[in-house]
């Protein structure tokens, strides 16, 4: 158990981001225990703590008697510093055990440009980065998340990744770990780890190794155990009203980003949104009952003493049940001061609806994302919103005494023109003069927020070069003049951060040398504007002999090879192909959750269901599904 | 309705908590023992409790007093103690607490005098320092000016306008815990940490920055003594 004295410990920012002891956080002594679990997100506490898989899965293991999970977080400049020169190695939040003690280390990848904290980490756990080089006393390196699915750039780092949801997924590996682990390993890692591959979902990158012409492009994988399947199809959970779900959240002391109860509503997402890579990882569809979400939100609120419920999904105004499930919390909570908030809003005036019901008093700001400018480019990326849904949303809005707007949108999006970047300032113009027209004031606020799109693996877009930086930065500022209200405030951030993320959401495994050299480098918290070094970045990848540019900006063909074509979401790759075209050709499809299947492929791959409850009964929808192939 | 007033304290676990944090572990606490408070009009309604200081982040606490007015006539002070301390986080125990009659000026106003233990390492070479002595040119002093730098300004104070009462030193395996009595005045008051760094600068004392502070009791001085917020 590590020590941390007061005499310096009081002089980092924030100490209680190290200290541990929350409410509801567990404490077990490992002498007693079989399987110690360290989860481990590669970002600040406030970040990490705000993320509903590490509670999930916390609470999933400690629930077992024979295991134990703890948390552990990247820690902040200062705390590493004093770590180094105290020669204290990274430790647990719960008992301050040293990470390299524990049997199994899981890091959690949401995004591309934390992966220099995790290799920050490792190194100040004193665990080697590269896999090949840990034999089985050091604890197993897991990795799950959505990047994941092209977890390739940093592959060779990990023992085994988790594909999918991993509630199931986990206890059956804890099973074969514990069994393993009371045998001794008798014939060491590599045997283990092929016995883990069985264990559908399971990816484990010794067990491939990628192919390269002479030219240096990718030409596929070949796999080198029997055990490994050639597709590693994600897991999963069927039954998501009676899976595991946390009601004892573990309770910060210190403000975090999103510190509320969390409720979730429905998994997956069958809009059809081309540019999103989670509308197509989490298929299908599968809500639960109001019932059910109403007892969650009573243990949680009575386990934790939260005052606020966030109703989370991937699109939660598509829950089937919504008025009916606002309409049984707030009954339920109406004495006890507990509000219930939507962090993300439908644009139709059904979503403003609901959201003057949880709303009652406080009028906060309103947040949509139609994200794109104009009409074709929105049919172009599927996102099947009028011009008229918006005004028929913010119409409601501000006869209700909203008057703030912000809109969300992206700029590189495929086949895109200075027209639709123009569109994006005609529709915050539009939305202003509404407001004046509305409420005869001059007072309406109208946010407008631009990100830089990243085309992701296992997405329509998996091919789609991205646009160069400099036309980026050309368009920001051209979008710039063209808005000259007081009223309207513009966001954007340089491009250079979105280049290195595109770099690495589709890249391949000679990307490894380039993480570990801009760690070297000092690059750390690249996510955080503040420590993000381009020419560092671009110096790593120099000093590797590679192109960010070849992995970002090239337009793939269509038969190429991609680095992650093993790593399968289900989802067909003549599916996402045809998605490709159609959106080229702007055309739109429709959503399936209540429509026809249009052959994405993952209930009939999968062989389950959809589940909603729109039409009563148990839900499920077992239509024909297919897949185009 | 009725208003409570509850003596809590703040052990070590929660040492690195500032005074907002520790206010909210506390509203967290209420709220899950399920205890029905009085709560604000307004857009943002809060739950009406207040505390009878702002301690710094760092500081661990024997007690720390709040009043929170609670909606449950019939309850009994102990039947809520016992409640809530089902539901406290580690390093934090409901101690003691009564019921007030009648109107209440707000704590913060009225507790005026602190005490402190701090302690820390003593230098190797000064092992057997005799304290009393070492102490005695400051408590014998009846004025001590001293620099008060803040962000916002630097002004002379005098300490013994602040720290009235003789300073005392504990010897315990190679630690010594200094006892500061401290008045907290409409004027200010005197860190106890910027009084062991002035004991090292001005009189030698034979101590490092390496310190933990301990408040060992916020009183309310009068002319007839010193009493607990819960003895007034």
């Amino acid at each position: 158990m590590i020590e941390l004295k007061t005499s310096w410990l009081q002089h980092v920012q924030k100490p209680a981001r190290y200290t541990g002891g929350e409410w509801n956080s567990v404490i077990k002594q490992h002498k007693d225990i079989d399987v110690s679990f360290a989860l481990a997100f590669p970002d600040v506490y406030e970040v990490a703590m705000s993320h509903l898989g590490i509670k999930i899965l916390y609470s999933l293991i400690n629930e077992r008697q024979d295991a134990v999970a703890e948390r552990v977080f990247a820690p902040w400049f200062d705390m590493e510093e004093q770590m180094r020169s105290r020669h204290i190695p990274l430790f647990s939040l719960e008992t301050k055990t040293p990470i390299k003690s524990f049997d199994l280390l899981g890091f959690t990848l949401q995004y591309e440009m934390s992966y220099t904290n995790i290799v920050n980490m490792m190194d100040l756990a004193g665990i080697p980065i590269y896999a090949k080089d840990r034999d089985i006393s050091f604890p197993l390196l897991l990795a799950g998340g959505p990047c994941a699915y092209n977890i390739e750039p940093i592959a060779e780092f990990f023992d085994i990744v988790s594909l999918g949801e991993s509630e199931e997924w986990t206890m059956e590996f804890i099973d074969l770990y514990k069994a393993e682990k009371a045998n001794g390993f008798p014939e060491g890692k590599e045997a283990f780890l092929r016995k883990a591959a069985l264990i559908p979902g399971t990816y484990v990158p010794a067990l491939y190794e990628p192919q390269y012409n002479e030219n240096g492009d990718f030409t596929g994988i070949k796999v080198l155990a029997e055990e490994a399947p050639a597709h590693v199809e994600k897991r999963i959970i069927e039954d998501v009203e009676h899976v595991h779900y946390p009601t004892n959240f573990v309770v910060p002391f210190l403000d975090v980003v999103h510190d509320r109860a969390v409720l979730e509503l429905f998994r997956g997402c069958t809009r059809g949104c081309r540019f999103c890579q989670a509308g197509m990882l989490y298929r299908p569809v599968r809500e639960r009952t109001p019932e059910r979400l109403v007892q969650m939100a009573k243990d949680i609120i009575a386990s934790t003493g939260y005052n606020e419920i966030s109703l989370m999904s991937l699109s939660s105004a598509d829950y089937s049940q919504l008025p009916k499930l606002v309409d049984m919390l707030m009954e339920e909570f109406k004495d006890k001061k507990v509000s219930v908030s939507l962090p993300s809003l439908r644009i139709d005036a059904f979503s403003i609806d609901i959201a003057k019901k949880v709303q009652q008093v406080r009028k906060s700001g309103l947040t949509f994302a139609p994200e794109a400018g104009s009409q074709r480019m929105r049919d172009v990326i599927n996102k099947g919103v009028t011009e008229e849904d918006l005004m028929a949303a913010c119409t409601n809005a501000f006869k209700s005494g909203w008057s703030t707007v912000k809109l969300y949108f992206m700029m590189g999006l495929p086949t895109e023109t200075d027209e639709d970047v123009a569109g994006i300032a005609d529709l915050a113009y539009k939305v202003l003069d509404l407001h004046r027209e509305i409420t005869g004031k001059r007072n309406g606020k109208v946010t407008v927020s631009v990100s830089f799109f990243v085309p992701k693996s296992h997405s329509p877009y998996q091919w789609y070069g991205q646009q160069d930086v400099e036309e980026i930065h050309r368009k920001q500022q051209y979008l710039k003049s063209l808005i000259n209200s007081r009223n309207i405030s513009y966001h954007y951030h340089d491009g250079y951060t979105g280049f290195m993320e595109a770099a690495f959401a589709r890249g391949d495994r000679r990307l490894s040398k380039v993480v570990i050299e801009a760690w070297k480098s000092g690059c750390k918290f690249d996510g955080w504007t503040e420590s993000f070094y381009y020419d560092k970045w671009m110096a790593a990848f120099e000093s590797c002999g590679l192109d960010p540019a070849y992995f970002a900006r090239r337009e793939r063909a269509l038969d190429e090879a991609l680095p992650w074509d093993h790593l399968d979401s289900t989802v067909s790759k003549k599916y996402l192909e045809m998605e490709y075209k159609r959106a080229v050709e702007a055309q739109l499809t429709h959503d399936c959750r209540r429509l026809s299947c249009n052959g994405c492929n993952v209930c009939a791959e999968l062989n389950t269901w959809i589940v909603d409850y729109a039409k009563g009964g148990d839900g499920r929808d077992e239509k024909v599904t297919f897949g185009l192939k | 309705m009725k208003k409570l007033r509850l003596a809590l304290n703040k052990g070590p676990e929660l040492r690195f908590l500032s005074h907002l944090d520790y206010a909210q572990a506390v509203e967290r606490m209420i709220l899950r023992a399920g205890i029905k408070t009085a709560y604000s009009e307004g857009f943002n309604p809060h739950m009406k409790i207040s505390f009878s200081s702002a301690l710094a982040l760092g500081i661990t606490a024997s007690a720390e007093y709040l009043d929170v007015d609670i909606l449950e006539d019939d309850a009994t002070v102990e039947d809520i103690i016992e409640r809530l301390n089902k539901m406290a986080p580690r390093g934090l125990e409901v101690k003691a607490g009564k019921e007030i009659i009648g109107p209440v000026k707000k704590m913060m106003a009225i507790c005026n005098y602190a005490i402190y233990n701090v302690t820390g390492p003593i230098n190797e070479r000064a092992e057997n320092t005799d304290w009393e002595a070492l102490l005695k040119p400051f408590n014998e002093a009846t004025t001590i000016s001293y620099e008060k730098v803040t962000p916002k300004k630097t002004r002379i104070i005098d300490i013994k306008h602040f720290v009235k009462e003789p300073l005392t030193a504990t010897v315990n395996d190679g630690m010594v815990t200094i006892t500061m009595g401290i008045g907290i005045y409409p004027e200010g008051t005197m860190k106890p940490g910027e009084l062991w760094q002035f004991g090292i600068d001005t009189y030698g004392w034979p101590l490092s920055e390496d310190y933990e502070i301990h408040r060992e009791a916020i009183l309310v001085e009068t002319e007839n003594g010193r009493y607990t917020p819960l003895e007034i």
